[in-house]
């Protein structure tokens, strides 16, 4: 899948690579020491820059929904 | 504000439907779906939090896009924790463009079905709500709700699509059930097309011209 910049493809691909492997042969079987850190900063440092071009709202991108009280509730 | 719920069913145990969940963009189903990016990743109590960016083309018809300027991309968070032990992935995913002109937070929880360990219920809950105001709310709202019950099926048929090609259905082998022998690299899956490539060149001098 495509990165957000092309700056960052390669960088995604690695550390995609290195994560779906991770996730399956480790984290499900229940190791889940990180073994991708290195290429994901440097993935991560690029991605940051490109929110920042494409000038990303960065409160909302940042901003914790999921497990929060911030989460929609069902119609009584 | 506009509810909508549904729920499905995939024919694939959760593991599998765990990691074709991070392998499901580019699928036919979903070309509106452009970028993807992961923002932040944490192990937390053995659950996975992960964060990611998605950039989706923005279809809407000639009267929305007088409110919204004519954008033709919008921005979309999907927040996910992966609970291995309980077998659940849930997701929240929100617009973080465009809300001045509508709203749409979907939540979707993948589980195991608790009667057949193959199968995974998908659970889909979505709100719809815009901040216009002299009347076009309503329309805003309806016409999204709309376009998102179309979508929201094509999204399911995207997964399993993705699903099929990962985890052929014909091997129901017990060692697909481990995990470690799910994933499939995309050399694997290339290696896979360019059989079948050479394959059908094969086969192609027995097919008489027309």
């Amino acid at each position: 899948m495509n990165s957000i910049s092309p700056e960052c493809q390669e960088l995604k691909e690695k550390y995609d690579a290195c994560f779906n492997k991770w996730f399956s042969e480790k984290f499900l079987k229940g190791n889940t020491k990180d073994e991708c850190s290195g290429l994901f900063e440097v993935y991560q440092e690029c991605v940051k820059k490109a929110v920042k071009d494409h000038k990303i709202d960065l409160w909302e991108l940042e901003k914790p929904v999921l497990g929060t009280d911030k989460e929609k509730k069902d119609p009584s | 504000m506009k509810f909508y719920s549904d729920s499905s069913v995939l024919n694939f145990c959760w593991e599998q439907v765990a990691v074709s969940f991070w392998q499901r963009y580019p699928n036919p189903f979903a070309k509106h779906v452009l970028s993807e990016d992961v923002i932040s990743r944490k192990v937390i109590d053995q659950e996975l939090y992960s964060k990611r960016l998605l950039r989706k083309t923005n279809k809407m018809t000639n009267w929305v896009k007088k409110f919204s300027g004519g954008e033709s991309f919008t921005y979309i968070v999907e927040e996910s924790i992966v609970d291995p032990i309980r077998k659940l992935i849930t997701t929240y995913t929100r617009n973080i463009a465009m809300q001045h002109i509508v709203s749409v937070e979907e939540k979707v929880v993948y589980k195991q079905d608790p009667e057949n360990k193959d199968m995974v219920v998908c659970e889909r809950k979505a709100w719809i709500s815009s901040p216009l105001r002299f009347g076009a709310s309503g329309p805003v709202c309806s016409f999204v709700h709309k376009r998102f019950k179309k979508n929201s099926l094509k999204a399911t048929e995207g997964f399993r699509h993705v699903l099929e090609s990962m985890f052929s259905r014909n091997d129901q082998s017990p060692s697909m059930n481990i995990p470690g022998q799910m994933y499939m690299s995309k050399e694997m899956m290339t290696e896979g097309a360019k059989k079948a490539t050479e394959y059908a060149m094969k086969i192609k001098p027995l097919i008489p011209k027309t």
